[in-house]
């Protein structure tokens, strides 16, 4: 149980470096959409392939959880195209 | 109908609020897809409705400039007519051409501009943006450019030109800023022309050409006429702005009712560490600050010219 606990919290703390990284990126690219589009977007593919790993150790991967993910994933991919580009 | 299966998981089963369900998800999805057709299809129809609003000034952009300079113990650069009149073509050019960039479709370049203007330089650059509601915006984007900021503070230059045109580039109004700068010290009183930011790695290698080219294309200097722009109305809708707002507003919502369901099912004692809600806070949480953080306008690479 207790290594279960560990795994979830490093697997949430290397998206959440991840997601810390990117905000970085896309403040320092200030002035540049696409290149700020381009950031994003490799967070959201890292985002699919983390889900997909994270899932899978945790013996929890299933179609509906990963339609989930792809939504959320899509959703903030068509708002960010939508304002950006 | 029961109002709160809408917002907080169910009571017995715990599922998720029909508003964080696959189907209201994919009707988000949906809404801002139109939204961004709309917005097309609006430009195609009537592209004065669409744009922004700017109150940029030529003198603010010179000022701030200056100030820029002036932090690094530069001399403050002087505007120059011809130099506007230059950047001025430039924006026209780029409305007649329809692009956004350095070199126009039909090969002109900005230097082209310049010595169709009358200023035969030695050392020039040129920096573009669009679509900034204000100056303070289009300097700090430069600023936090590196080529943008190699031009900037480039300590051979003296001049400095302006042009702030309004006009349609792919079917949206627009707000344009070309800075030209330039001197035309002779080249012998410039021996360090070739280096101007050792520090910086990132700047790629300015273009340099043959002086009889340069002479030539003195010469043949191209004169771009500069053709008034159709009477621009006060535009309706700001696609950004509107996009922008929706976009915060869904990210924010599901971001709550994610933080919602959270907070239940924990209560509830039947939270469990495999749920995403975490992973989709992460990822609405970058969306979110990036849409925060978002100006309107864009920039293109600034670029610097020498003459050998």
């Amino acid at each position: 149980m207790k290594l279960t606990i560990k795994l979830h919290k490093h697997s949430v703390l290397v998206l959440a470096i991840a997601a810390v990284f990117t905000i970085i990126a896309v403040f320092r690219l200030q002035g540049l959409p696409l290149m700020q589009f381009v950031s994003l977007s490799t967070l959201v593919f890292f985002y699919l392939i983390w889900a997909l790993i994270f899932h899978h150790f945790d013996k929890s991967l299933k179609l509906e959880v990963m339609i989930e993910y792809i939504l959320t994933a899509l959703l903030a991919l068509v708002i960010l195209y939508g304002v950006l580009l | 109908m029961d109002l709160h299966k809408w917002i907080i998981p169910h009571r017995d089963t715990h599922k998720r609020a029909h508003l964080l369900s696959w189907r209201a998800f994919f009707v988000y999805i949906i809404f801002f897809a139109l939204l961004k057709i709309s917005f097309s299809g609006l430009s195609i129809i009537n592209p004065d409705i669409l744009g922004t609003t700017s109150n940029i000034t030529k003198d603010r952009i010179i000022e701030l400039t200056n100030v820029e300079r002036g932090k690094l113990g530069l001399p403050p650069l002087s505007g120059n007519p011809a130099l506007d009149q230059a950047a001025t073509a430039k924006a026209y050019n780029m409305f007649e051409e329809n692009y956004w960039a350095h070199f126009a479709p039909s090969g002109k370049s900005p230097w082209d501009f310049m010595l169709g203007s009358g200023y035969k330089f030695s050392v020039a650059g040129e920096n573009l943006a669009k679509s900034f509601s204000n100056p303070e915006e289009v300097v700090s984007a430069w600023m936090a450019s590196p080529t943008h900021r190699e031009n900037i503070t480039n300590s051979k230059y003296k001049d400095i030109g302006i042009a702030i045109e309004d006009g349609v580039i792919n079917g949206q109004t627009t707000t344009l800023v070309v800075q030209m700068f330039g001197t035309t010290s002779a080249l012998a009183s410039l021996p360090n022309t070739r280096n101007t930011n050792e520090t910086n790695a990132k700047i790629p290698p300015p273009t340099v050409i043959p002086v009889e080219e340069y002479e030539r294309k003195s010469e043949i200097a191209l004169s771009v006429p500069v053709v008034a722009q159709a009477q621009i109305s006060e535009p309706i809708i700001n696609p950004f702005q509107l996009s922008k707002f929706f976009g915060i507003g869904i990210v924010t919502f599901i971001s709550a009712l994610l933080f919602i369901d959270f907070v239940i099912l924990k209560r509830r004692g039947v939270f469990s560490l495999s749920s995403n809600h975490f992973a989709h806070m992460a990822l609405l949480g970058v969306a979110a600050a990036t849409l925060f953080q978002l100006e309107s306008g864009q920039i293109a690479s600034g670029i610097a010219f020498f003459v050998k």
